[in-house]
């Protein structure tokens, strides 16, 4: 399958008045159950993009729910036959939850919108003394979402062991997670300056991202699997390494999710006391989405715009 | 016909074209002028099907190249 060389390239006059360049590429999806036997069985390099299961995931301490279906690609070079080496995307329309966010009431920025709008800070950065005295925030989790864009989060290098049996484990192999959205409208591909991700998409995991190598599954548990390693990340709290600057970007509603881009602008504006068009020219606006260059995440975005326009 | 070999560095950023059979993977990420036609960085590296091509390797070789940026921050 080659997602490399687009079919066409056309430019849409969209609703919003302005122009933007689409490219569309075709590609080949296979049946799961193929692709699935193939990456067992095939000495070669495969890729191919499966939809497949539904993730349910509600821990206590927050309140997400995947019911969406999820995408699992396989890219394998097969050294041994008994292995089965595969990459998944989860579909976040929930949003991407940030636990034991510090919330803290914006007066200027409410007053700009209309309606409670909150910045967020760790923690942990503040003892529970000083919350008690201070009565500064409310810890919750908020969620990081973005009407603009589709957001996945993508876990590379699943990898499970099929014994004689048909039983499949974990191998306890280091994973690697990312974050990054599809622009709806132009398809550009990008991650976002938030608490524990890198610039080129990478989850903060710590060393020992590798899900529970005790536990065994079947094909069939795949969803369990995933899920366990979601709530690894999901749980991990707001870090302390949140930059000052950037914080100008989180501001969430009392439900706790992220405004739009248009009422950032606002609230941007009023807390830095600039006119709104200014803003847009402010070069700290933009570092906070930063294109991706990972060939997997390029991969996964040509073949999802293909498919869904 | 020389085969070509497809570079790509972003969602929207390629050249294709025909590679002399010595010019090397070290070759092509260090070439300005491809980064420049790319609007890639100086210090990506070299993936190919998942795997990260050593310095070394016959960029002709490769149907498809992909540039990738190395993380330099957290925010």
């Amino acid at each position: 399958m080659n997602t490399n060389e687009p079919i066409r390239s056309e430019i849409i006059l969209h609703e919003d008045g302005n122009f933007y360049r689409r490219d569309v590429h075709e590609t080949v999806i296979q049946g799961a159950a193929r692709a699935l036997r193939e990456s067992l069985a095939d000495a070669n390099y495969n890729h191919s993009i499966i939809p497949r299961g539904v993730i349910s995931y509600s821990p206590n301490e927050t309140d997400v729910v995947h019911k969406h279906p999820y995408f699992v690609s396989h890219n394998v070079k097969v050294e041994d036959q008994s292995t089965l080496k595969f990459h998944v995307f989860v579909h976040l329309r929930d949003g991407f939850p940030m636990p034991e966010a510090l919330r803290i009431r914006s007066n200027t920025a409410t007053n700009a919108l209309g309606y409670p709008a909150y910045t967020l800070q760790p923690s942990r950065t503040y003892c529970s003394d000083r919350l008690t005295d201070l009565d500064i925030g409310t810890p919750v989790t908020a969620f990081y979402w973005n009407k603009d864009y589709t957001m996945y989060v993508c876990i590379k290098n699943l990898e499970m062991r099929n014994d004689t049996n048909g039983t499949l484990w974990n191998t306890g192999t280091q994973k690697t997670a990312y974050l990054f959205g599809i622009h709806k409208k132009t398809g550009a591909v990008a991650t976002f300056n938030l608490p524990n991700i890198y610039d080129d998409g990478r989850i903060c995991t710590g060393p020992d991202f590798v899900g529970d190598a005790e536990v065994r599954y079947n094909i069939n548990m795949l969803d369990d699997y995933i899920t366990e390693l979601l709530k690894a990340l999901y749980l991990a709290p707001f870090n302390n390494d949140l930059r000052g600057d950037d914080s100008d970007h989180l501001i969430v509603t009392d439900n706790g999710y992220s405004i739009s881009r248009e009422d950032k602008v606002k609230a941007f504006a009023a807390r830095n006391n600039i006119p709104e068009e200014e803003v847009a020219k402010h070069p700290r606006w933009f570092n906070f989405f930063r294109p991706i260059s990972n060939e997997l995440l390029l991969d996964f975005a040509q073949c999802r715009i293909s498919t869904t326009h | 016909m020389e085969p070509t070999t497809t570079v790509r560095y972003g969602m929207s950023n390629t050249i294709s074209r025909a590679f002399d059979i010595e010019y090397t993977i070290g070759d092509l990420i260090a070439d300005r002028s491809i980064l420049g036609a790319l609007s890639a960085p100086e210090g990506v590296v070299a993936v190919s099907n998942g795997q990260t091509l050593h310095a070394g390797a016959m960029v002709s070789e490769y149907p498809t190249i992909t540039l990738e940026k190395q993380a330099s921050s957290k925010a």
